[in-house]
């Protein structure tokens, strides 16, 4: 009785231990599945957005974010391999984090810096052109588009929409001012010193005046005041 | 002188003696109460006006006269416990008031009220008829009286009292206890409690007759009192049943349950009722007590009116009880004053009990009584002040007698002329038998004076038997009272054996005489012997006896005095005289004493003058002065034999049975009879000798003598040679051992059979030696003392013999964890335990001290073991072997705790063992059988070596992993190997394998340690594996719960897929985007 009885009782402690070993196993798949998770969760969007955007970056900017592309590869497939032996990769894969972030940081700035210099040109002549009657009376049209368009740098698209409704914007901005008649460079010019307080009567040239006074609504909107000349 | 000869003689037959012995004082004729009155001369007075020296009747009659001529208010309470003469005097005074009133030219007007039956309503009739109320003038108060005695006749007056005791619970304002409060009017509605008060004997019955009074009878007792008592709620258990189970109201119930057990809320209730007792009274009479009152002040007003006074003479004030208050305040009020003006003088003497005076006087009444007297012996109870010696008792008893010889017709005539007590007629003086009679009984003078004349016969009786039956009468019974004398005494020994003096069967026994009386015994024991020795029959030496107890000086005691022979103070003519021989008497102190007076000093206590004319003793020499100084001093173990003899009970028994059994068994030569004085110790003892009679119970087994004169004699020889062998005289002593001897010769042979059995009514099978042996070895087996190794007749005896302090505990050993035997086993030794050894709780013999001490051959007196008959022991050994351990069933199976104390220990052990050890060796083999199979389980085919060895590992395994095993569930016995358990095994398969019942037995017996050791390895192995049966459960459990959680195994797989995809996920984009950039 006692000899079988122990007998079992060793065998049933060698099952136990195996049992036991599994069970921690499994701790490091579902805290690797958890931080892997994370770090897809966190990398996917940006990498849609960069397919987006793709064609707004500039080549050195398109070779800066393959490379950090890389980077995040090599570093993931270092904790694959990890992984793989049944070891436990969290670390590692916890800190690919701070290069995902590096990668959006990347892509945020890049975007903005595309974005910035597509709407600014607009928004100058917007400043120029703005106080026309003929502009004035669109401005119930014009006005969010330009409000869209000013927050736009900050806004990574992440969908072809997002990057459509930019351009779209974009493209209605420029088609509303660029309907003024008869608004060459000379008379940009002019309207660039009315607007800084610097224009004189010299600078009514022959194409100025006449523009001027293309309607009496347009000649209404000038004012003329008494000032030394630089 | 003597013409006929003076025996036999009866003269007390003139009257009948009931009516001139009534104890009643104010229900005799006057004649005989004049005749018999004793005059009483020491009254106490309490409380009186001025000092009173002389404390005679006389005086006090002088007092109250004096009182009245003084015009002076007098109010006298008489107290004194029933039976001391308070009636009789009441009387005596209201007879010679009435005659002194009359000669002194005075009209007062006298009431005698008599206890009259005891009752209310006689008491008011004896008003009412007294003529003292003219009907014209008082028609009204008549009336009321009237009433009140018709009211008093009702048939349900207990009921009406009942209702009125109720009704008085709420109109009377009497403070009830809390537990009362409320229930007791409930408590009185309820029918099962009325019906006990109405009971004979009880509260309401008691009430009932006192108002009522009872036909042909003396209503209540003299002990009987109307009002409640805290028995009257005593009630049985039946009763409360019947209170509590049939619809009676829950009040009622609640105070019956109260009063259960608790005599201290009986007390309380009866308390509380007892004060409502007046008012139901006054609404049952439809009289108050106001109106007793007025009507005596009505009384009193009519009297001043016609000049004249009141004097009340008032037997016993509680026959007003209820009215009482009233009567009282009548007696209080004096006639002076502006508010007594109107009121006629009052001269009262009231007759009150102790227990009225100390319970329903008014203490403020108490301060106006004017004289307040006592006719209690040094102002206590228990005793009348009027017979305080022997010459008063003889003095009244002469007078009945004096009496009882008269005709009526002489006593009428002696009245008519004026009753003067020195004219009293003396009947002895035409008696024949006068001279002799004096002479031999005594007589007792009518009036101070030696005139021959006024001398009355005390015949059947003598001075000293009338003091000797007085001072004896049991106050557990009666007081010393007049009463008692006259009814416990004169009348009853008249009465039940007067007619046996004509028979010449008189004096009877000595406990016959008088039942009242504590009999006397004579002062020297043995002189009893000597009485029966010179009579024809016991019942004339009964007789004599009794003489001499009673009327003689309690001796036999021959003396010559003056040429005249007395024995035991009595002369010839006194044994004649109720025809009994004059016997010898006691010749060993024969003196003849010359002509000494007659007169002197009476033996009986006094230092009064005796007339009494039996001689007195002359002096004495020393030797006879010490030896009658020794028997003055009667020694109570012999007033105690004689009492006994006499049909009374033995109480000094035991002292006379350990004297008795001392005697025994110093007298009878035990070795020539072959009895063992173990034997002799245990069976000669005070309380296996009873003497019939005895005053205790006899219990277990004893030797009974019964009640013989010679047993008698016997024991009051042992008294004597106990107590006072140096003092008493040669011949005496020698009387007293040839009585002994006498005694021994015809009882011997009973004791020594006695001794022999093991109790009283049982003959012995076998010697006490056998059975002692055999029981001891028996015992030994039991006790683990043997050994299979041990087995000759001589292993055996030295086991048995060796000392008890060298054999093992029994308590120890039934008390060892685990117990190694069958339970048969150990029930036998517990069975046997108070018997068989020696044991803390059982202070008496055992079997093991009794081999010893029957098997020693004493050296001379000493007890001590110091020589073993030990060829004796061997052969009942090799016997016993020989039978191989039959035990035979040769012996009764029971036997009485109390007989012969070896006998007791023996038979019961043996007897236990004859029905219990062969069942116990049996259940002892199965025992080990259980045992080895028990090992064999947890072995299960493997060696021990295997076992061990097994577990050793696996206690290794669970440190290794971290399994942890607490002392308290397992820890290795190193004691405990597997080479010894190999040779337990060898060892109980060697005891199961014997066949024998001797090598088996032996071999039982010295298993005890193989099986304790087995069960220890078996309480080991069973501790282990419950040990490994909960980790195994617990292992069990986890690996459960560990597979559990495996049920989401393709998490891995997931997170494999989801970093392959991933990786190639980006791969794509740098690859799109290194194709953009070319």
């Amino acid at each position: 009785m006692i000899v079988d009885l122990t007998e079992n009782v060793r065998i049933q402690i060698a099952r136990r231990n195996e049992l036991e070993r599994i069970r921690d196993n499994q701790q490091i798949i579902a805290d690797t599945a958890q931080a892997l998770s994370s770090v897809r969760d966190a990398l996917v969007p940006y990498i849609t957005s960069l397919n987006l955007v793709r064609s707004c970056l500039t080549e050195e900017q398109i070779e800066e974010g393959v490379k950090k592309i890389e980077t995040i590869n090599t570093r993931l497939k270092r904790s694959h391999e990890k992984f793989a032996a049944q070891e436990r990769p969290v670390r590692e894969l916890n800190s690919l984090k701070g290069l995902v972030e590096e990668l959006q940081d990347f892509l945020k700035q890049a975007w903005a810096s595309y974005a910035y210099t597509k709407t600014q040109l607009q928004f100058e002549l917007f400043n120029l052109v703005g106080q026309l009657p003929e502009v004035a009376e669109h401005m119930a049209t014009i006005a969010p588009i330009k409000r869209n368009l000013e927050t736009a740098p900050n806004k990574l698209p992440r969908t072809a929409s997002d990057l459509e409704k930019f351009e779209s914007e974009l493209e209605a901005l420029q088609d509303s001012l660029g309907n003024i008649e008869g608004l060459n460079s000379e008379i940009t010019q002019f309207l660039y010193k009315v607007q800084n307080k610097t224009a004189t009567v010299a600078d009514l040239t022959d194409d100025v005046l006449p523009w001027c006074r293309e309607n009496s609504e347009r000649e209404a909107a000038f004012l003329i005041t008494l000032g030394r000349s630089r | 002188m003597d013409e006929i000869a003076f025996t036999r003689f009866i003269c007390w037959d003139k009257q009948p003696l009931s009516k001139v012995i009534n104890t009643e004082a104010l229900s005799i004729d006057k004649d005989l109460f004049l005749a018999t009155h004793s005059p009483f001369d020491v009254i106490s007075y309490v409380k009186s006006p001025r000092q009173i020296k002389d404390t005679s009747e006389k005086k006090l009659l002088e007092e109250l006269l004096q009182r009245g001529h003084n015009n002076e208010h007098t109010f006298v309470v008489m107290q004194g416990i029933p039976g001391t003469g308070k009636s009789h005097l009441i009387r005596w005074l209201k007879e010679q008031y009435v005659v002194e009133n009359r000669e002194g030219g005075g009209n007062d007007v006298v009431l005698l009220v008599e206890r009259a039956n005891s009752s209310l309503r006689q008491t008011l009739t004896q008003i009412i008829s007294s003529g003292l109320f003219d009907a014209a003038r008082f028609a009204n108060q008549v009336a009321k009286l009237e009433s009140a005695t018709q009211q008093l006749s009702d048939e349900s007056l207990s009921d009406t009292i009942l209702n009125n005791l109720q009704v008085a619970t709420r109109e009377v304002d009497a403070p009830a206890p809390r537990r009362i409060q409320g229930k007791v009017e409930k408590f009185l509605l309820d029918f099962f409690v009325r019906q006990e008060l109405k009971n004979e004997g009880a509260a309401i019955e008691r009430l009932r007759l006192f108002l009522s009074g009872r036909e042909a009878s003396t209503g209540l007792g003299e002990k009987e009192f109307p009002r409640f008592e805290e028995k009257d709620f005593e009630f049985n258990i039946e009763l409360l049943r019947q209170i509590r189970d049939e619809g009676g109201h829950r009040d009622a119930k609640a105070l019956a349950e109260t009063l259960h057990h608790k005599s201290d809320k009986r007390q309380e209730l009866a308390d509380y009722l007892n004060q409502l007792v007046p008012f139901a009274i006054e609404r049952t009479t439809a009289l108050s007590a106001n109106d007793l009152k007025q009507l005596f002040f009505d009384l009193r007003r009519e009297l001043k009116n016609q000049g004249r006074n009141l004097v009340l003479f008032i037997e016993d004030i509680s026959v007003f009880t209820g009215l009482d208050a009233g009567l009282v305040d009548v007696l209080v009020t004096q006639h002076t004053g502006e508010s007594g003006k109107e009121y006629c003088r009052l001269t009262s003497v009231v007759g009150v009990t102790d227990a009225y005076f100390k319970g329903s006087f008014p203490d403020n009444i108490k301060q106006r009584v004017t004289h307040h007297l006592t006719l209690n012996f040094d102002g206590q109870g228990e005793q009348s002040q009027l017979l305080t010696d022997p010459k008063a008792v003889t003095d009244m008893s002469a007078r009945y007698l004096n009496a009882l010889r008269l005709t009526k017709y002489e006593l009428q005539e002696w009245v008519r002329i004026g009753a003067k007590p020195e004219e009293l007629p003396n009947a002895c003086l035409s008696c024949q038998h006068r001279i002799a009679c004096h002479a031999a009984f005594g007589a007792s003078p009518l009036a101070e004076s030696d005139n021959e004349k006024l001398q009355i016969g005390l015949y059947p009786f003598n001075e000293r038997a009338l003091w000797t039956l007085f001072e004896g009468l049991d106050t557990s019974k009666v007081s010393k009272t007049p009463r008692s004398l006259l009814g416990s005494i004169l009348e009853y020994i008249l009465q039940s054996h007067g007619p046996r003096i004509g028979e010449g069967l008189f004096p009877p026994p000595i406990r016959e005489l008088a039942n009242d009386v504590r009999p006397p015994t004579l002062l020297k024991d043995s002189q009893r012997r000597l009485i029966t020795d010179q009579s024809n029959s016991s019942t004339e030496a009964d007789r004599i006896e009794s003489l001499a107890v009673y009327w003689g000086d309690r001796t036999v005691d021959h003396v010559s005095r003056n040429g005249q022979t007395e024995v035991g103070g009595l002369t010839e003519t006194a044994f004649l005289a109720f025809d009994l021989p004059f016997i010898t008497g006691d010749t060993s102190a024969i003196e003849t004493i010359g002509n000494l007076p007659l007169t002197g000093e009476s033996k009986l206590g006094t230092s009064r003058p005796s007339l009494v004319t039996p001689p007195v003793r002359p002096e004495l020499s020393s030797k006879q002065q010490k030896q009658q100084a020794l028997e003055s001093q009667t020694d109570p173990i012999i007033l105690d034999i004689q009492e006994w003899r006499s049909k009374s009970e033995l109480k000094n028994y035991r002292q006379l049975a350990q004297w008795l059994a001392d005697f025994v068994k110093e007298y009878i030569d035990w070795e020539a009879h072959g009895v063992s004085l173990t034997l002799v110790d245990d069976r000669v003892r005070q309380r296996r000798f009873v003497i019939e009679g005895q005053s205790g119970r006899a219990s277990g087994d004893y030797l009974v003598f019964m009640r013989t004169d010679d047993l008698a004699f016997v024991l009051q020889a042992l008294v004597t040679l106990n107590k006072r062998a140096h003092e008493v005289a040669e011949d005496e002593l020698g009387g007293h051992l040839i009585t002994l001897s006498n005694w021994m010769g015809e009882n011997e042979a009973i004791i020594v059979e006695y001794v022999r059995r093991p109790q009283e009514d049982l003959a012995p099978s076998r010697p006490l030696l056998d059975l002692l042996v055999e029981t001891n070895l028996l015992i030994a087996c039991l006790g683990e003392d043997l050994t299979a190794s041990g087995k000759t007749t001589r292993d055996l005896y030295f086991r048995i013999m060796t000392r008890q302090e060298k054999q093992k505990s029994w308590s120890a050993l039934n008390n060892r964890e685990p117990y190694p035997r069958s339970g048969e086993w150990r029930d036998l030794m517990r069975g046997i335990q108070k018997y068989a050894v020696k044991d803390p709780q059982n202070s008496g013999k055992n079997c093991r001290e009794e081999l010893f001490i029957l098997a020693n051959c004493r050296q001379g007196t000493s007890r001590q073991i110091q020589f073993i008959d030990a060829a004796s022991v061997l052969d009942i050994i090799a016997r016993f072997k020989k039978s191989d351990w039959e035990i035979k069933n040769l012996l009764p199976n029971q036997i009485a705790k109390n007989a012969s104390e070896p006998w007791v220990v023996s038979i019961n052990t043996y007897n236990k063992l004859q029905r219990q050890f062969e069942a116990a060796i049996k259940a002892e083999q199965e025992r080990v059988s259980e045992i080895n199979s028990g090992l064999d389980l947890y072995l299960d085919g493997h060696t021990s070596k295997e076992v061990f060895t097994a577990i050793e590992e696996l206690l290794e395994s669970f440190r290794e992993n971290a399994i942890s095993v607490t002392t308290s569930q397992f820890s290795v016995d190193g004691t405990l190997t597997y080479g010894k358990l190999k040779n337990r095994l060898e060892d109980l398969n060697v005891v199961q394998g014997n066949r024998i019942t001797e090598d088996l037995a032996l071999a039982l017996s010295g298993a005890g340690e193989l099986l304790q050791e087995s069960l220890n390895y078996i309480e080991y192995f069973e501790r282990f594996v419950r040990m490994v049966k909960q980790k195994e459960e617990n292992l069990n459990s986890r690996i459960g719960s560990l597979e559990g959680e495996h049920i989401g195994g393709n998490k891995y797989q997931e997170t494999l897929t989801m970093f392959e995809t991933l990786e190639q996920f980006l791969e794509s984009v740098v690859i799109d985007a290194e194709e953009l950039v070319t």
